[in-house]
């Protein structure tokens, strides 16, 4: 399994966003944080996405 | 009259008769010769004819003098009064109107021509009237007037006991129609609080959340311990559990609407001071969108006696608001004046944000009111802090008002009772 798998974050919390960043990072994931669903949707280099999304 | 070809005519005269039927012959005897038929057939037409005229002069007398003769007689004997009076008893009592009445008859020109015996003028606003002697020419017409005494009691007593009936229906309407406004009420009510509920149950998760991450990354071995991790870690810890804490007080701060005494320990604060030392915790935020606090500090007369805790709160929420509801994009400029208007002091902040609808205006004071976004939740509130910023101002014996233009900003403006110099 590819290590570097891509995760699509979509948060609209700064801080809890940005933990969860760098936790997946320290992880070992590339994550993307995106403000909300709509900057989430749009196409930006993807390969292998897979979403977390929050509540 | 008889013409000579046979026809017979009627003409219009006044005689008397002197052939008396019976002197006309009932029968004839016959002499028994060619010519006595022929004979006897003309007087047999004769007497016929006699007949006709006669009994036809005889009608024409008897309406003749029910025309004119009659007529003649002044209407005080045409009428026999009791008989009057009885007739109208029985026909009214045929009715079953068995109330008193007065009546009296008049000449058609209004002239009085009988009363009866136990007349009264009571109740002569309903007076019924009829003619007599139809048939006479309109200038000799009698009329008889009638009027009932009694007749609105009579009219109420039959109705009366409809009365209660009517009552009770109309009680009845308005304790439904009440109901139905409460129900809607209600609804509404349980709406809000469901609205609330999930909102708050989504804002109190977030914080929770984040804390907990950070926990669990520093239990994680995983996660390399830099120090500047530790330090990110540590603030993140702080500034969620700040968060969390101002939200429950928030919630605390609602707890104050149910209660009808609240404390307050008032004590002397300057509002300038007061003003400018909230204003600077919020220049930050502030100045993170590219705007600017601007504080105008024209009042003289500053001293207040207010509760700092809740004060401060509720001077708090208006300018949190303000940052909350700025334009998006562009930045947001607070301006922030005090002054001494007619014994009072009175603050407003005013900002250049989003700004509020009209109809939308009055409403915001209103406990749970928030302007109806569609699902956008972009701005996290639970719609308490303005109702509670009022309460608190109206509980200091101060008044807000509010004023905004959609796209343009708001103004809050309050006035308070100004603390006079004792020295």
């Amino acid at each position: 399994m590819d290590d570097k798998m891509k995760i699509l974050l979509c948060e609209d919390d700064e801080n809890l966003g940005m933990l969860l960043r760098e936790y997946l990072q320290a992880k070992g994931y590339v994550a993307e944080l995106c403000a909300d669903g709509d900057a989430g949707l749009r196409p930006s280099s993807r390969q292998s996405s897979i979403s977390a999304c929050s509540t | 009259m008889a013409a000579d070809d046979g026809t017979v005519y009627s003409s219009f005269e006044l005689k008397t008769f002197a052939i008396k039927p019976a002197n006309v012959p009932k029968a004839m005897i016959l002499r028994t010769d060619k010519n006595s038929i022929s004979e006897a057939s003309k007087s047999l037409q004769e007497i016929v004819r006699n007949r006709y005229v006669y009994q036809k002069a005889l009608l024409d007398e008897v309406v003749y003098n029910i025309l004119y003769t009659a007529s003649d007689k002044p209407l005080k004997e045409r009428i026999n009064f009791k008989l009057l009076d009885r007739d109208i008893k029985v026909e009214l009592m045929n009715n079953g109107i068995n109330i008193p009445y007065h009546f009296r008859v008049e000449t058609a020109d209004g002239r009085e021509v009988y009363r009866c015996p136990d007349y009264s003028e009571e109740g002569e606003e309903y007076t019924y009237k009829k003619e007599l002697f139809r048939n006479d020419p309109s200038p000799k017409m009698g009329v008889v007037k009638i009027h009932f005494p009694n007749m609105s009691s009579y009219i109420f007593s039959s109705v009366r006991f409809m009365i209660p009936a009517v009552v009770f229906t109309v009680v009845l309407l308005i304790t439904f129609i009440f109901t139905i406004y409460i129900i809607f009420r209600q609804k509404r009510y349980t709406e809000i609080k469901n609205d609330f509920i999930n909102n708050m149950t989504h804002e109190l998760k977030t914080p929770i959340s984040s804390i907990s991450l950070a926990a669990q990354m520093l239990n994680d071995d995983a996660v390399p311990k830099s120090p500047t991790m530790l330090k990110h870690l540590g603030t993140v810890v702080n500034d969620e559990s700040k968060r969390l804490r101002f939200l429950v007080e928030k919630v605390l701060q609602m707890s104050m609407f149910d209660k009808q005494s609240v404390s307050f320990k008032k004590k002397e604060l300057d509002l300038n001071e007061l003003l400018e030392n909230i204003a600077s915790t919020f220049s930050l935020r502030v100045e993170h969108t590219g705007g600017h606090i601007y504080t105008e500090i024209e009042a003289v007369d500053s001293a207040i006696y207010v509760d700092e805790v809740h004060f401060q709160n509720a001077i708090t929420n208006l300018m949190d608001n303000a940052v909350k509801y700025r334009k998006p994009d562009q930045p947001l400029d607070l301006y922030i004046r005090t002054w001494n208007e007619k014994e009072r002091l009175c603050f407003s902040i005013r900002d250049t944000g989003q700004g509020i609808k009209k109809e939308n205006v009055k409403k915001i004071f209103e406990k749970f009111y928030r302007v109806h976004t569609g699902n956008v939740h972009d701005v996290k509130g639970f719609g308490l802090g303005l109702a509670y910023v009022k309460k608190i101002i109206t509980l200091h014996e101060g008044d807000i008002k509010c004023e905004s233009e959609l796209g343009k900003g708001t103004t809050f403006t309050v006035s308070l009772p100004v603390l006079k110099e004792t020295s």
